[in-house]
């Protein structure tokens, strides 16, 4: 059992993508940790599209499709309003409207969601906060027209979470590993010998420095224990199961931090319930 | 027919990135070069850019015949 708290440790951050160090945990609390921002982090997507007109090649249902899987990037300052309306299961409350209307005149053109317009709150929220919500990237494709058609519809985006629907996962493939030990069996290298043991790795983990082999990047083992099939007498690979490297990559519709910390809150809530479930099973 | 949103297997965002790539390509880049300076790192993501055919510019053109038609 581990008796010391758990501790995150971020070790990368560039631009959307993270990569963190979670220390003393169960391999259970790690994935569960990892379940829970795939699918129990909620999020704004389109649910519901209105067609005023659709004379494009595409149906409406493959439009609609399209557009609940655009990520819409959501004001932080409201998402504590938003969450708050999903988990109180009062999710029809908070709905925003986009519109969206499109003509071909006189070229063929290609629908993005910038031409997506946000039309505010359908319902008036308790707090007076001025946001805006806007599709994660302005670049997407909607459809293609060409001269003479002409697409209107209404969407209204609703909260929910990935275990729903995909549409709602507010980040992409999060992953984990153990923490990789490598322990070097032998300290001194003659003639080259250990040459063979650094090369095979395909990770490029490893070095010959003044003729000892050395760790150059750590994280970046894998556990392939290539090296150690190649050189069983001199590396050794374990892991620590109480340390995960995780990586994560986000898609922008929420600061990473916030959505770790509403995973980890989901995770509280349902330990909680599970407990009080017990007790009445106990005491009842 | 036209890219799709996001990548099927992780679900990111690929859609934005089909229109660059495909002009790069065509200029006679190599695609996998593309791909990494578009920042897709993953195999599941590149392999939705290389398969994929865009289809809907060919139906596009039966699109113009019917509008010259009336």
């Amino acid at each position: 059992m581990i008796n010391v708290d758990p501790s995150i440790k971020i070790l990368k951050k560039e631009g959307e993508d993270i990569e963190f160090l979670l220390e003393n945990v169960t391999p259970a609390f790690a994935n569960s940790f990892r379940r829970a921002l795939l699918s129990e982090v909620p999020i704004l997507a389109i649910d519901e599209v209105v067609f005023l007109e659709n004379t494009s090649v595409l149906f409406d249902e493959v439009i609609a499709h399209r557009l609940g899987m655009i990520p819409l990037k959501i004001d932080p300052k409201i998402y504590e309003v938003l969450k708050e309306c999903y988990f109180e299961g009062k999710r029809d409350d908070c709905v925003m409207l986009f519109t969206l209307e499109v003509e071909a005149v006189d070229r063929p053109i290609t629908v993005t969601s910038g031409q997506l317009k946000f039309q505010g709150s359908l319902s008036q929220f308790p707090v007076n906060i001025d946001f805006t919500i806007e599709p994660v990237s302005k670049n997407i494709p909607i459809v293609k027209l060409e001269r003479g058609q002409k697409i209107v519809l209404e969407a209204y985006a609703k909260m929910g979470v990935g275990r729903e629907h995909a549409k709602w996962q507010p980040v992409t493939s999060p992953g984990y590993k153990y923490m990789p030990i490598i322990e070097i069996l032998k300290e001194e290298c003659k003639n080259n010998e250990c040459q063979r043991c650094v090369e095979v790795c395909p990770r490029n983990v490893l070095a010959i420095t003044n003729g000892k082999i050395t760790v150059t990047d750590l994280y970046q083992c894998s556990l392939c224990r290539a090296c150690e099939e190649e050189c069983p007498d001199i590396i050794r690979i374990k892991w620590d199961s109480s340390k995960f490297i995780f990586k994560i990559s986000n898609l922008g519709v929420l600061p990473i931090e916030m959505i770790l910390d509403t995973a980890l809150e989901v995770l509280t809530v349902k330990s909680h319930s599970f407990v009080r479930e017990l007790e009445k099973l106990i005491s009842g | 027919m036209i890219v799709p949103v996001r990548c099927f297997t992780c679900g990111a965002v690929i859609g934005d990135k089909w229109y660059t790539f495909a002009e790069r390509v065509k200029k006679g880049e190599n695609p996998g070069k593309v791909l990494d300076d578009l920042g897709v790192k993953r195999y599941c993501c590149r392999r939705m850019f290389l398969s994929h055919v865009e289809l809907i510019d060919n139906i596009l053109k039966y699109e113009v015949a019917t509008i010259e038609e009336e």
